[in-house]
């Protein structure tokens, strides 16, 4: 499963090398949120799509480290970590 | 805490009321949208109260409850009898899971039943798509702009705020970040926030990175006013679709898990999906108002009945104290001073209106107890496989909420048993020539300064010989009495008298209507039963106004100062001894305006002299009783007419017959406040040979 690893700012200038980035994964991906100082809403966006589509595919995304920012960020959108994982079809 | 808890349960009683009238419109046909409208909402704050409270029992019931409904209200689901009926049987449900929650009871038996009765009305494919078209509707009927209107000035009741933001593209464009609005929020209280993530979400690429298609809605709890909640979209504005709601008190919604809500506005409605991800989503608070908007909201303050009670008592102190003012005027050779007695006048005319107005403030309609019958009977009728209409009349009527909390019991039981026992099975009803269905009415009046309370059956009557066997056999009277049809009628309320050969599962239940008698005695009232064999059996319940004050004649006899309500006397005469008529033993008549009453001597009667000392210059008080008899009351003078306040005798002495309570007169001395529609009985049952009782 290919690993991402997230910027620090997610925020408007992150959200099209974000998509990009995730569009060209194709399969599983891990992400790598350790690092993530600020998550914007577009960026939110952009996880969600990512997680659902590859569910519809029939794989797998999965949250390696979270920061605290990260973290703080999902549940101030009213969202969980599971929001934006999902499994792989077995 | 435990005063908002207790808040809601008080708000549930109010929703469930407004339930059952809204079911009362729906089951007679004459219905509009509105009226569904009402039920589902009086189902849904009910249901998100108990969310907030964690009553889970209560929460699962209304939420399967207001699923159905909401079928109703999308007319997907046809109203039909069957369907009106288990509407109600899930109120009542509810009213119980109501009761179980706030006193921490079980689980209604039963309930289960009623839901799936109740679901199956949608048909077995319904749920296999529930998520999917549950909560649809929510979307057409955003449209509640009307009743959106008066929470806008809902003021002091507001308890926060439903925001719905759905940022632009421009807002990201121009620096703005969602997250920190959504952070400012939460510092105004206590933010609920949910995120409406769009079923059909695109799979991410450069050319959809930058096209915002989320959106939120935050509860917000707490002090925080519009211009706060405003302020932290100040400089998004223009860029975001903005809604905000206030939310009533009684509408904090439920965490529990709840439908979900489709995807916001600019994504597609038309193919509700369910987004398994997403979070619980909630209807828009605004669609949860429980009163139409046609009825401006009455501006209330709940005060603690003790404190009611103790103005009551005071102002009580009050009348006694005007009266004890006006006899020292009197005695201190005032009564002629012109200021004085002016003076005296307002003040007793002031005192007047404030006990009215206070004994106005315990004063509650019946319509509550009313909705409770309805209940019982639909309950009693089903297990006896009777048909049986209830129409109440005068359900606006006020009581004392003492008598009403009191009635309950008695009533209850009248009912049971003019289910059970009054009204004929619906072959019996059709032989007879009378529809199937039977009908009780229940009913309210104000009637001669009481309260009238009936309740009619359209029955088969009481069944005299029976009842005239069975008292018989048990040993309640001798077989040779002569008992008029009035009497055999009322040998029902003899202590362990039960018609019912076999004891049936609901009235007879050891509970006789001797105990009805007196419980009702116990509140100053009394019970009476006409009967028509064939036609039906009608019970008159008669109460007093209040239990604190009555307008009484003051009256001498037998050298006692005595009390006789005002509103038992219909006119007063000097008494001509010529006229009256001894019948038998001391049993005397006397013709009063073409029509002969029974005469009692007021002195006897209450055991203060022998009988025949009467003076044949007494004055006589023509009174009369609920069933419409009358009787003449010899007293040797009238004295004054006064208000008097009532002080129980009854906690003391026990029942002393004829003789209602006592009271303190001016001059400090107390006098008894008689009762003379049991003056009169009492006098009938010491001389049961004679049906006095002419035609007139």
């Amino acid at each position: 499963m290919t690993t991402l690893k997230l910027p620090k700012r997610l925020d408007l200038t992150a959200a099209k090398p974000l998509a990009r980035d995730l569009g060209a994964i194709e399969g599983g991906v891990t992400l790598d949120a350790g690092e993530v100082e600020h998550l914007g809403g577009l960026c939110l966006q952009i996880l969600l799509a990512s997680a659902r589509s590859r569910a519809q595919a029939g794989y797998g995304t999965a949250l390696a480290a979270c920061s605290d920012a990260f973290d703080g960020a999902i549940a101030q959108f009213g969202l969980t970590r599971g929001d934006l994982e999902s499994e792989a079809a077995a | 805490m435990a005063e908002i808890r207790a808040s809601f349960f008080l708000e549930c009683d109010e929703l469930l009321e407004s339930l059952q009238d809204a079911l009362g419109v729906l089951d007679s046909g004459d219905y509009d949208s509105e009226t569904i409208n009402i039920v589902f909402r009086a189902v849904h704050s009910i249901k998100g109260g108990a969310g907030a409270f964690g009553l889970d029992a209560l929460v699962n019931f209304a939420h399967r409850y207001e699923t159905v409904m909401d079928e109703l209200r999308a007319g997907r689901m046809e109203l039909t009898a069957d369907a009106t009926r288990l509407f109600f049987q899930a109120a009542d449900m509810l009213q119980d899971h109501v009761a179980a929650a706030r006193d921490g009871g079980d689980v209604p038996a039963g309930s289960e039943q009623t839901l799936h009765a109740l679901e199956a009305l949608l048909g077995e494919d319904h749920f296999a798509e529930e998520e999917a078209v549950e909560f649809a509707p929510m979307v057409l009927d955003f449209g509640f702009g009307a009743e959106d209107a008066p929470a806008e000035d809902a003021g002091p009741t507001e308890a926060g705020w439903s925001i719905r933001f759905t940022p632009h593209r421009d807002l990201y464009l121009s620096g703005n970040e969602p997250l920190l609005i959504l952070r400012s929020l939460a510092q105004l209280g206590q933010a609920q926030i949910e995120c409406h993530i769009p079923d059909d979400l695109p799979p991410p690429n450069e050319d959809n990175a930058e096209t915002p298609l989320l959106s939120w809605t935050i509860r917000l709890t707490g002090d925080a006013d519009e211009d706060d909640v405003r302020l932290a979209f100040d400089f998004v504005a223009d860029v975001c679709d903005l809604d905000i709601t206030p939310i009533i008190a009684d509408e904090i919604e439920d965490p529990a898990p709840a439908p979900l809500e489709p995807a916001p506005a600019p994504v597609a409605v038309t193919e509700p999906d369910t987004a398994p991800a997403a979070p619980p989503m909630r209807a828009d608070a605004a669609s949860a108002g429980a009163k139409p908007a046609s009825e401006p909201p009455s501006a209330t303050v709940r005060v603690d009945l003790e404190k009611i009670d103790r103005l009551v008592n005071l102002v009580g102190e009050l009348v006694i104290n005007q009266a004890m003012l006006s006899q020292s005027v009197e005695k201190a050779g005032l009564g002629s001073h012109g200021a004085v007695i002016s003076g005296l006048e307002a003040f007793m005319m002031l005192t007047r209106d404030i006990q009215d107005s206070v004994m106005m403030i315990r004063a509650q309609p019946v319509k509550p107890l009313f909705q409770r019958m309805a209940r019982i009977v639909r309950e009693t009728s089903a297990s006896v496989g009777k048909e049986v209409r209830l129409r109440t009349e005068g359900e606006a009527t006020e009581i004392d909420k003492t008598v009403i909390e009191r009635l309950a019991e008695p009533l209850t039981h009248m009912i049971r048993n003019s289910v059970d026992h009054g009204l004929e099975l619906p072959e019996k009803r059709l032989a007879a020539g009378k529809p199937p269905e039977g009908v009780i009415t229940l009913s309210a009046s104000h009637r001669a300064g009481r309260i009238l309370i009936e309740i009619e059956d359209d029955g088969a009557g009481i069944n005299r010989p029976k009842v005239r066997d069975i008292a018989q056999q048990k040993g309640l009277i001798a077989p040779d009495a002569q008992l008029s049809d009035s009497d055999i009628d009322n040998l029902i309320f003899l202590p362990g008298f039960s018609t019912a050969t076999e004891v049936s599962a609901l009235s007879g239940r050891g509970v006789g209507m001797d105990v009805v008698k007196s419980a009702i005695i116990s509140l100053g009232g009394r019970v009476s039963i006409a009967s028509t064999p064939g036609s039906g059996t009608k019970f008159s319940i008669s109460l007093p106004l209040t239990l604190a004050v009555l307008d009484g004649m003051v009256v001498r006899a037998a050298g006692q100062t005595l009390v006789v309500p005002l509103s038992a006397i219909i006119e007063t005469a000097r008494i001509d001894s010529q006229q009256i008529e001894t019948l038998s033993g001391n049993d005397a008549i006397m013709p009063f305006r073409g029509e002969f009453v029974p005469i009692f001597d007021l002195g006897h009667q209450l055991g203060f002299r022998e009988p025949g000392e009467h003076c044949s210059a007494g004055i006589v008080l023509l009174t009369t009783q609920e069933n419409g008899r009358r009787a003449a009351l010899i007293v040797d003078s009238i004295m004054e007419q006064r208000q008097v306040v009532i002080k129980g005798l009854s906690q003391s002495y026990g029942d002393i017959p004829g003789v209602a309570a006592a009271t303190i007169l001016g001059d400090g001395q107390i006098a008894l406040i008689l009762d003379p529609a049991d003056l009169g009985q009492h006098g009938r049952a010491q001389s049961t040979s004679n049906d006095r009782r002419m035609a007139g």
